[in-house]
């Protein structure tokens, strides 16, 4: 990224019009890749905020990476995932008052719930994926769930390529390959 | 996925929460210092600050040193820190980020004293870790290869050291790179062992399994194979 993009990103957490862009562009996208992951509508909508949340956060910091604005975008999101994962399986404590289910009413979480519907299949592989190491998982999510280049999944684990082929190249030889890769193209080419 | 050419029409909730975002980004653009304006915004963690809590007050009891406010510290990087865990003592702040990283600074000549301190503190910000001082392990399948620098495989995805405009040091922390079932080992030489650093604070990183004895030796790692703590404005090896 050239260096003015990468002064743009920068400016998201304090330049309300460089964030409200960028969130536009990517508000979509987030949506779907929280939706591919969870099947909770108001736990979607929580996720969904909290990565923007995240984006502000970081955009300070933000320094350019392989695959651009895109590659940070997932790295975030990816983490906001695993951190709700994580407390899932640590304390299954009930959620409380969450942000980004206030912000819903009948009709979003009528439209979150058939895109959620529409992405049943593949968070079912999802699913199937948790089997895998943490570290094979990462990759091959990105690459065959989020139809990510490894390039640009290693950019956004912050890991080298040579160490993304290698774990996706483990990870596909654990999983049978007709339930997986199928489901996950037909996915990414809609 | 794909990237959509046409954008589709933002939803009513897209619009509304673009609507709170906005006023996050206006709040902070205004007051730069601080993670109060998060409030609103985020989800109560409340277990975890708990924890936190426990965390800093039992670094503050082994230590008998200061605790410093929630606030992150001045130009601490990556914007300002607003996750759960907040945590400064003399010897070290660790401080946990909402994009999933914890950032750790120490003192290098304090931060051995107040080992079982700074494992609190990760432990409570998420990130698994297991920190002895004279005493190295590794898992019971470990052929006990370490890189010149003291680092084992796969503890440069999980730890990393970034150099800060001002010329410190933060180590950066990923626990959702942490592989499942392991946690990072760290092992501080021991004032009788730093012949392998000529005499420089120096430590072993390498990832061990959980749950399973570990085999431990007070033997030193062989010279060459330890890592020199980072001196300031010089960022140590990233593993």
């Amino acid at each position: 990224m050239s260096p003015p993009g990468e002064l743009r990103i920068r400016s998201i957490g304090t330049d309300p019009a460089a964030f409200t862009r960028f969130y536009r562009e990517h508000v979509d996208e987030v949506t779907r890749f929280v939706a591919r992951r969870v099947a909770d509508p108001q736990l979607a909508a929580d996720l969904t905020a909290e990565v923007f949340l995240a984006v502000i956060d970081a955009a300070a910091h933000y320094r350019g990476s392989f695959g651009g604005p895109r590659t940070w975008l997932y790295g975030i999101a990816r983490n906001i995932i695993a951190a709700e994962f994580r407390r899932s399986a640590r304390d299954s404590r009930a959620e409380s008052v969450v942000a980004g289910r206030r912000l819903l009413d009948a009709d979003d979480v009528e439209r979150l719930v058939e895109k959620i519907d529409a992405l049943r299949q593949v968070r079912e592989m999802h699913a199937e994926l948790q089997a895998l190491p943490e570290g094979e998982r990462a990759v091959l999510e990105l690459v065959s769930v989020d139809g990510l280049t490894v390039a640009e999944a290693a950019a956004a684990l912050n890991i080298r390529q040579v160490t993304a082929r290698v774990r996706l190249h483990r990870a596909r030889q654990a999983l049978r390959p007709a339930s997986v890769q199928s489901v996950v193209e037909k996915e990414v080419m809609s | 996925m794909t990237v959509s050419k046409v954008r589709p029409p933002l939803g009513g909730f897209e619009r509304r929460l673009e609507a709170e975002l906005v006023k996050v980004v206006t709040r902070r653009a205004t007051v730069p210092q601080g993670p109060p304006w998060r409030a609103a915004m985020r989800r109560p963690v409340v277990q975890v600050s708990v924890a936190a809590g426990a965390a800093a007050a039992a670094a503050a009891a082994v230590t008998g040193l200061t605790l410093g406010s929630p606030a992150a510290p001045a130009g601490a990087g990556p914007g300002t820190a607003a996750g759960p865990v907040h945590i400064r003592t003399a010897a070290f702040t660790v401080d946990s980020y909402s994009d999933g990283t914890i950032h750790v600074t120490w003192d290098k000549s304090r931060y051995s004293q107040d080992r079982e301190g700074l494992q609190q503190a990760l432990r409570a910000a998420g990130f698994p870790v297991l920190i002895k001082e004279g005493v190295f392990c590794k898992g019971p399948q470990d052929n006990g290869h370490l890189d010149p620098s003291g680092v084992g495989p796969g503890v440069g995805e999980v730890m990393k050291a970034e150099q800060r405009a001002d010329g410190t040091v933060v180590f950066v922390f990923t626990p959702s790179a942490m592989p499942v079932g392991e946690e990072l080992f760290i092992g501080y030489l021991s004032s009788s062992q730093l012949a392998v650093t000529y005499g420089h604070p120096g430590s072993v990183e390498r990832l061990v399994p959980t749950g399973v004895p570990l085999a431990c030796t007070t033997q030193a790692p062989p010279p060459g194979s330890a890592r020199p703590s980072s001196k300031p404005g010089v960022p140590a090896r990233q593993g």
